[in-house]
């Protein structure tokens, strides 16, 4: 990756139009790209030849380190990769050999990494039947070692090799770019392959397709090593001809008999490769574990009806049995049984470990056998699911049957899957990241050393992705490119400015390429047989995770299965609310038994109030529930259905929401088609939501099996005239045969066709909806045991708990601070209310939160700060710890204010470490001795001064916000809630969701917390704030334009309204300020004071007067602003504030004010 | 009580900054902003800041009253506050934009995305 530039496509029409029969591939110590290249060869009518440049170590793979076989004074000239290995090139010469270049690789990867992956010559004999293999470049260790001077053991390396892949096997390599190093041992080299009659092949180190491509490789290059072209020191291949030669441009090199020799040998090796059975599918689905004498079948039908028993106890229609006898029959027919019971097996585990499992999701939620064996959790009849949609008779294809589970043990059930299947037929999936246009613009422009600035006005002149993806580069150009018309702007670029020109023609030759391995969130193969004997694996360095080398589709394509472990962190939500909701209500709420009709949920979700619901929180979709006013489960899966870019473009959230509500009418799609269809869209208002729609509609009215209707289904989605032609036929034959118009036919099928593509999976909202409907439930009914588990869930991202703090607020739930008595790690409900955990203070870690509730639980509660600290265990008696848990307020239940604390902590905490480190290695039990007792007492040593004196407010919940996040005892804004809204139009929270469009305008109202001044180039100030409300914190920016108007209101703590719109640019959102007042809260915020107002006579001030005021004003310093309220003779008055001067407004200070002024004079 | 307040020097020579150059303003004003509509129809008002600058106003006619007084008087006295109060009221009184104009914004976001560190 970034190292190879060549095209296979555009290779393989190259080595056409040259006339090669064969191309090889050789990548350095990995295979990832095999398959592909086998591919496009068999496409291009060209023999494949698959291989490998193999990392050899220079002794056994299993010495991991450095080997320098000469002196230091020749170490250029040794080991390469710094003494970590030597190359070798190999080609399979049938299946057998491919399989074993696989297991080579593998093993290198998995057994001899050091640097790479690599193999050795006991391996090598091992699995050397297949394969053909050469003396490698001149990194090869017969090069290498001839370099050194060692030609005994050179000549020893070659016999070796030839010995164990056989004389006819075993060629000696040559090659020629013009380097030095190929040449210098050529003698020795050559005088080897006499001896050992070794035939010469000559080999092209292709690294792309055509000569004027070198500047584009370079490029790459570049992009691999972070580098620019014009870095002289950089990594860059020298010497020449890394493309695609043609035969007679490599003829043409050397003129030498061994070299026109070495030539022909390409040709004998590509006519002896047999490409038969590489790569054949085959079905390698797991197999499931069977009980003595049970087959598959058997097995899966027991299992399915002790299932259907225990779904139904007393006993299930005849629909049910019929659905299951159906299903049944259709998945041993496709031969799938193993692959259910296996699915069944994880589940079965993970349910019975407690780790929570998804109803279902996908359109697997559509099987009554899979919720009879307890794959999902949604009887498919009672939701009018669909079986065909799963699995179609009908159609080749594999089951896809996803699995979420609670994400903190997601990792329990991969590994119970990986002991029990076994640990050589489980691995996580390669996926490859290529080089995008916008990214290869980007790349481009860095590797050619001009400016950021550059290449962003480039690509932000690029059309706008569209379901996110960007016009490829060659389509701005293409005028037969569907999007071509949009490229206007980046064409102009191009064509006027040569830089833009210049950065555009290398980023052509960077998209596509490979830039990165990745792995499958969530796909795992699980194979039948041993992955090795399948395809090539790597060991994942970090963790020793393996990794399939080729991505999924490759790996289907080879009869592998892939089963996608999914984690949820709305599971691990419920989980944590049921345990509260046990510990509070001593009651264990079991979900799956809940009715769905529980009204305080559909109250809930009518009001909108669905801020952490399972996919219902957004901003948009809680409008649309406002709308819609939800009173059935139905409602909520098509809120998921509907609430969707395709339907809410035709408006089909908001008609289902009016027509719910009888706002709209329901206009039948015919008058023919009213009665018929009203069983099918009855539920939905007329509307089409669901696919599953769709396929009832063609079995209903046009006598379609449902399997039948699902291909129908799909070919209407991919909107290719010619298809919809052709399936129109059929169609409208159907329901001619049952009597229905050609109007009511046309009718129907133009609905249907661009609905088909809008309708989303019934099976998948279902059982989505299912856990959303929990959600809501838990929050409209134990919403303090849900809020509390919300807000553990969240971790370190302090906008979500900001967010989620604000809600609680909103439901009058009170969130407690921290406390070292009464919180645990997470938040937890404590009646109404929700106490903070101590695990979401700063600078605490785990060990020190289990070790204070352990301590309390088991000594008592902690009656003082003395008492904690003599309690303590020591690794709790950690400085930083206490002060961020002084700073948090979590000892404010002990009686002492969080400023005495803090000035005491650092003595009281030296004071007890030493003893307790001694107590710690047994020295001796301070406690006892002194006591006598079991009691704890006052620690000897400790002399702890409390003052009483308390942080100024602002100061207090500034601490109290560094350690949390955010602020929770108190608010700075506490109290304005009222004139915050009367004054915006909306709350920070719903500006940094995921839906807020570019350039809306937006009316914020806040305390400005931050202020960062700047100035332009051009001299002009600018500033950024961070304007926060009750919800979170956003930055607004002030240009100079704004900055001219706005500027002097820009002070830190000052609660103003900003208004202005947003910009939403590759996902950062900004808001950009236009206008701003401030706002007056000082009555309303809680602890603010008044300001003081003195009444001045305008001829009084003089310079003695003005001292003796200003005297007075600095003795008493404390809260209350000044303002001077300047009398004139003539009668009005000047109101001037004193900015410096902020004072206690007590007695004494009244006094002396009066004194000063008269009795008038202080207000 | 009047609708706005005037925040000056004073004779402690207490610095009062323009933010527009960041140099010594003669004085700052809170003054009332027009105000505007709340969703539910009703009006607020909140107020403003503006400061005379004897270096950013220098070519604005509604402060030529003003700068010519403290260029004359450089403080508020006793003997000049009468018609130092005129010129204030004159001035806090004049028309002026509450915000930028959009266009102007938009041209400068545009060039603060070309250029972070530099909107103009």
């Amino acid at each position: 990756m970034l190292d190879g530039a060549a095209r296979m496509k555009e290779m393989f029409q190259e080595a056409n139009r040259l006339g090669m029969p064969a191309v090889a591939v050789t990548d350095h110590g990995n295979m990832h790209g095999a398959y592909d290249f086998y591919q496009k060869a068999k496409a291009a009518d060209v023999t494949p030849v698959i291989g490998i440049e193999a990392y050899i170590a220079p002794a056994s793979r299993f010495d991991k380190k450095r080997i320098f076989w000469g002196t230091p004074a020749q170490k250029r000239d040794d080991v390469s990769g710094n003494g970590a290995f030597t190359h070798m090139t190999m080609w399979a010469r049938n299946a057998e050999g491919l399989h074993n270049l696989f297991r080579l690789n593998s093993l290198a990867s998995i057994e001899g990494h050091y640097n790479k992956g690599r193999m050795d010559a006991e391996l090598i004999s091992r699995y050397a039947s297949g394969i053909m293999a050469t003396t490698g470049c001149p990194s090869g260790e017969v090069q290498t070692r001839l370099r050194l001077g060692q030609v005994q053991e050179a000549y020893d390396a070659a016999a070796r090799y030839q010995e164990i892949f056989g004389k006819e096997n075993y060629f000696l390599e040559l090659m020629d770019h013009g380097l030095e190093i190929e040449k210098r041992v050529r003698d020795g080299l050559l005088e080897i392959g006499r001896k050992l009659d070794l035939r010469p092949v000559v080999t092209n180190d292709s690294h792309y397709t055509y000569a004027g491509q070198a500047e584009a490789h370079d490029a790459l290059l570049c992009v691999q090593t972070g580098s620019t072209l014009s870095d002289t020191n950089r990594f860059r291949f020298e010497g020449s001809g890394y493309y695609l030669k043609s035969a007679q441009e490599m003829y043409g090199v050397d003129g030498s008999d061994v070299w026109q020799e070495g030539c022909r040998t390409t040709l004998l090796i590509a006519e002896r490769v047999e490409t038969a059975g590489m790569f054949e599918f085959r079905n390698l689905m797991p197999r499931a574990q069977l009980p003595a004498g049970e087959t598959e079948e058997s097995w899966f039908r027991k299992e399915v009806w002790a299932g259907m028993d225990r779904r139904w106890p007393a006993g299930y229609d005849d629909a049910r049995r019929q659905q299951a006898e159906y299903e049944i029959d259709v998945i041993l027919k496709m031969g799938f049984p193993s692959y259910f019971l296996v699915t069944a097996d994880l589940v079965a585990y993970a349910k019975g470990e407690g780790i929570r499992v998804g109803p279902g999701r996908g359109s697997a939620a559509g099987s009554i056998v899979a919720y009879a064996l307890g794959i999902t959790d949604l009887d498919p009849l009672q939701h009018g699911l669909i079986f065909e949609r799963f699995l179609n008779p009908e159609r080749v294809q594999m089951p896809d049957i996803d699995m979420d589970f609670d994400e903190r043990r997601r990792g329990e059930v991969i590994r119970y899957a990986t002991e029990k299947y076994g640990s050589d037929r489980v691995a996580q999936i390669a996926t490859y990241g290529t080089i995008k246009a916008k990214a290869a613009i980007k790349d481009a422009t860095r590797v050619l050393g001009y400016p950021f600035a550059l290449g962003d006005k480039i690509t932000k002149a690029m059309p706008p992705a569209v379901m996110g993806k960007d016009i490829p580069l060659a389509g701005i150009f293409d005028p037969a490119h569907p999007r071509y018309g949009e490229a206007a702007e980046v064409r102009n670029l191009v064509d006027n400015e040569p830089d833009v020109a210049a950065v555009m023609k290398v980023a052509k030759g960077l998209e596509g390429l490979v830039r990165q391995l990745g792995v499958h969130a969530a796909g795992v193969i699980m194979s039948a047989e041993p992955l090795i004997d399948v395809v090539p694996l790597l060991q994942r360095d970090s963790d020793g995770t393996i990794i399939t080398q080729f991505d999924y589709p490759t790996c289907e394509s080879l009869g592998l299965l892939k089963m996608d472990f999914l984690g949820l962190r709305n599971l691990t939500i419920i989980d944590d609310a049921l345990k509260n909701i046990e510990v509070t209500t001593g009651k264990a709420l079991d979900l799956l038994s809940l009715p769905l009709d529980n009204r305080p949920t559909y109250e809930l979700l009518a009001r909108g109030d669905t801020l952490g619901v399972f996919q219902l929180d957004g901003g948009g979709m809680r409008q649309l529930l406002k709308l819609m006013r939800p009173d059935n489960f139905e409602d909520i899966s098509a809120a998921l259905a509907l609430y969707r870019p395709g339907p809410m473009g035709a408006n089909s959230h908001t008609n289902y929401a009016l027509r719910k509500n009888n706002q709209q009418p329901i206009v039948p799609i015919h008058s023919e088609l009213e009665q018929p269809l009203e069983e099918i869209l009855g539920p939905t208002y007329g509307l089409i939501v669901y696919q599953e729609q769709v396929q009832r509609a063609a079995q209903k009215l046009a006598g379609y099996s449902l399997g039948k209707a699902d291909m129908l289904r799909k070919a209407m989605g991919k909107k290719k005239k010619e298809v919809l032609d052709k399936e129109f036929v059929p169609f409208q034959q159907g329901m001619r045969d049952n009597g229905y118009s050609d109007d009511a036919i046309k009718t129907l099928w133009d609905i249907l066709v661009p609905f088909a593509d809008y309708a989303f999976n019934k099976a998948h909202t279902a059982g989505y909806g299912l856990v959303s409907y929990w959600t809501a439930y838990l929050k409209a009914n134990f919403p303090a045991e849900y809020m509390a588990a919300l807000l553990t869930s969240v971790g370190d991202k302090k906008d979500m708990m900001a967010l989620y703090l604000a809600e609680c607020r909103a439901m009058g739930i009170k969130v407690l601070p921290p406390d070292v008595n009464d919180s645990l790690g997470p938040f937890t409900p404590v009646g109404k209310d929700i106490r903070f955990g101590l695990g979401a203070v700063r600078n605490v870690g785990e060990n020190v939160v289990l070790s204070v509730v352990r301590t309390r639980e088991q000594k008592g509660r902690y009656a003082s700060f003395e008492d904690f600290l003599t309690k303590a265990e020591l690794a709790v008696c950690n400085k930083r710890a206490i002060e961020s848990l002084i700073k948090a307020g979590a000892f404010d239940g002990l009686g002492h204010t969080r400023r005495d604390l803090l000035a005491n902590h650092d003595s009281a905490i030296d004071a007890v470490v030493g003893l307790k480190r001694q107590e710690a290695n047994g020295q001796f039990d301070l406690f006892g001795e002194l006591s006598g007792t079991n009691e704890d007492t006052k620690v000897v040593g400790l002399d702890l001064v409390f003052t009483g004196q308390e942080w100024p407010k602002k100061e207090k919940l500034a601490f109290e916000r560094d350690m949390l996040g955010l602020y929770v005892s108190d608010h700075p804004l506490a109290g304005t809630e009222h004139i915050l809204k009367a004054n915006s139009e909306q709350v920070v929270s719903e500006i940094l969701g995921e839906e807020t469009p570019d350039r809306k305008p937006v009316a914020l109202a806040g305390m400005i917390s931050s202020v960062t001044r700047r100035i332009t180039k051009q001299g002009a100030p600018w500033a950024i704030i961070t304007l926060e409300d009750l919800t979170g914190s956003v930055e607004v920016l002030f240009f100079p334009k704004s900055y001219e108007f706005l500027g002097q209101h820009l002070i830190e703590d000052t609660v103003v309204r900003v208004a202005g719109h947003t910009s939403v640019r590759d996902g950062a959102i900004s808001v950009f300020g236009q206008d701003m007042a401030i706002l007056d809260v000082s009555a309303a915020i809680a602890g603010g004071e008044p300001p003081v107002v003195l009444n001045l006579p305008l001829d009084r001030i003089t310079p003695p007067f003005a001292d003796d005021l200003a005297r007075v004003l600095q003795s008493h310093p404390g809260d209350a602003p000044v303002q001077m309220r300047v009398r004139r003779p003539t009668g009005g008055s000047i109101e001037l504030a004193c900015h410096k001067f902020r004072v206690n407004n007590d007695q004494a200070f009244r006094s002396e004010v009066k004194a000063l002024l008269g009795a008038g004079g202080i207000e | 009580m009047t609708d706005w307040t005037v925040h000056t020097a004073g004779s402690t020579r207490e610095e009062v900054a323009c933010a527009r150059c960041s140099g010594a303003a003669y004085l700052t004003a809170t003054i009332p902003h027009p105000g505007w509509d709340s969703p539910v129809g009703r009006r607020f008002a909140g107020s403003r800041t503006i400061a005379l600058c004897p270096r950013c106003d220098a070519h604005d006619p509604a402060s030529q009253g003003l700068l010519a007084y403290f260029a004359i008087h450089g403080e508020v006295t006793a003997d000049t506050a009468d018609t130092f109060a005129v010129l204030v009221r004159a001035w806090v009184s004049a028309p002026r934009p509450t915000g930028v104009d959009p266009r102007v914004l938009d041209r400068e976001i545009e060039a603060w995305h070309r250029d972070p560190n530099n909107p103009e």
